[in-house]
């Protein structure tokens, strides 16, 4: 396989890093919301936490988006 | 928006074209669309402000109370994070907010260019900030200034790490400062193109055409979730501009 | 005031220490306003941002604050390779301690209790 291909096919692979971030912020967001229906009073305290969460999540996706993006553009 | 042909190009938007052709040794200095729009932000943002501040009645007008709104939000943006103390650079920290505020929400407008979307602004922006807090602690606090690298209370055992880690916290300073408010200008005007051009091509498709408004419908929703994004990353840079000045006033917190 | 004599200085130091003591009354009078005045201002400043404003300002500060620290690590540990031509020893050290940064950073934002009710100084 000549590393051009193999170059393309790595960025793909590595953008498949950020469909999971997605699934982790959803986690995230879907356990909060079910948590803020049992205890409402507690839910807004919460509020900056859950972001804070997904804040981590997003951050793991781009570390995935910046392989992909140096595979593809780094020589 | 596509300049060539019909090809769906949301980065078009980003180029800079000069307007007045200007090079001094080499050096290209020509005034460009970039430079045009900082000039018409600053000029709505002193209009705004002496306009507002001229009549100075009790009973404010429109445009007065804006003005006093600006300077109460950020007053108080400073007075909360950096203290009293911090109000020295209160007129640093207001009119950073309202460049990068008035240049985001200008931006916003269609066939306008954003200042804000471009790297080299805000890492220059970034830099000033990182330079007034680094000359403000060593002017002020001399090579008391270090400890700020230095946690307290430490074992010696861990120190060399944790200074370590201090200085990569305080470099990675204004990397996230220009990368952030960057990023998001950036990514939220090319999703504005992209759907865009959605909209075109399904007008385009014929039977498909009765789709269009869908994107459409998609393109309200994320311009005033862009209008959102513009006035947060405004005031996100401000505060953490005067988080960092209150590193640099009381370091070692 | 039995003792004239003695009362020449007497109220001479009497008027010293009272001074003494309104010069501390009034400066704590002014550190209680200034204070007063910073707590006033947080509760502005916190009513200004709203509450998903100011959950999704802490968003955006934790996700490039996190993104920066490592970064910022890899950046240098690989210029630290490139300088001394080290195997990528320089770049592993520095990507975990851009890590270990980056989470400090994160842990030290959100450390602050974001309910506005507890507020303490950042």
């Amino acid at each position: 396989m000549d590393p051009v291909a193999a170059k393309w096919i790595g960025a793909g692979l590595a953008a498949i890093g950020m469909g999971a971030a997605a699934i982790g912020v959803g986690t995230i967001f879907g356990n909060f919301l079910s948590g803020a229906l049992r205890n409402p009073s507690a839910a807004d305290g919460q509020f900056g936490r859950a972001f804070i969460g997904a804040a981590l999540a997003e951050g793991l996706g781009i570390f995935a988006f910046l392989v992909a993006i140096i595979l593809l553009f780094v020589k | 928006m596509a300049a060539e042909g019909n090809a769906i190009d949301p980065i078009h938007q980003f180029e800079i074209h000069p307007i007045v052709k200007f090079s001094v040794g080499g050096t290209d200095l020509s005034f460009t669309n970039s430079s045009l729009f900082m000039v018409v932000i600053l000029a709505l943002i002193s209009l705004l402000m002496l306009w507002g501040t001229s009549s100075r009645s009790l009973v404010p007008g429109r445009l007065q109370a804006a003005a006093e709104m600006a300077y109460e939000f950020v007053a108080s943006t400073v007075r909360g994070t950096a203290g009293e103390s911090g109000m020295k650079f209160f007129p640093f920290v207001f009119s950073l907010f309202m460049f990068v505020f008035f240049s985001n929400v200008i931006g916003l407008i269609p066939y306008t260019f954003t200042v804000t979307s471009q790297i080299i602004v805000t890492f220059a922006l970034a830099a000033l900030v990182i330079l007034t807090v680094l000359l403000y602690g060593f002017y002020k606090h001399g090579a008391h200034f270090l400890h700020l690298f230095v946690p307290s209370g430490v074992s010696p055992f861990l120190l060399p790490f944790l200074v370590l880690i201090e200085v990569i916290s305080f470099v990675s300073r204004p990397i996230s400062l220009s990368v952030r408010l960057f990023a998001n200008m950036l990514a939220g005007h090319i999703t504005l193109k992209v759907f865009a051009g959605f909209v075109t091509l399904l007008l385009g498709a014929g039977a498909w055409s009765a789709l269009a408004p869908l994107p459409l419908a998609a393109i309200v929703l994320l311009t005033a979730f862009e209008l959102l994004v513009a006035v947060l990353q405004a005031y996100v840079f401000a505060i953490l501009t005067c988080v960092y000045l209150n590193d640099a006033i009381h370091p070692g917190h | 005031m039995s003792k004239h004599a003695s009362d020449g200085d007497g109220p001479s130091n009497e008027d010293k220490e009272l001074r003494s003591r309104l010069d501390k009354l009034s400066g704590a009078l002014a550190e209680q306003r200034l204070e007063a005045h910073e707590r006033q201002a947080q509760e502005t400043a916190t009513v200004a941002g709203g509450e998903t404003g100011r959950a999704l300002s802490l968003g955006f500060r934790v996700l490039s604050e996190f993104v920066a620290g490592v970064v910022v690590g890899g950046l240098i540990g690989w210029q630290l390779d490139v300088w001394l031509s080290t195997s990528p020893l320089f770049l592993i050290v520095f990507l975990a301690l851009g890590t270990a940064a980056g989470f400090w950073n994160v842990y030290r934002i959100a450390a602050q209790p974001t309910r506005p009710g507890q507020k303490n100084k950042p």
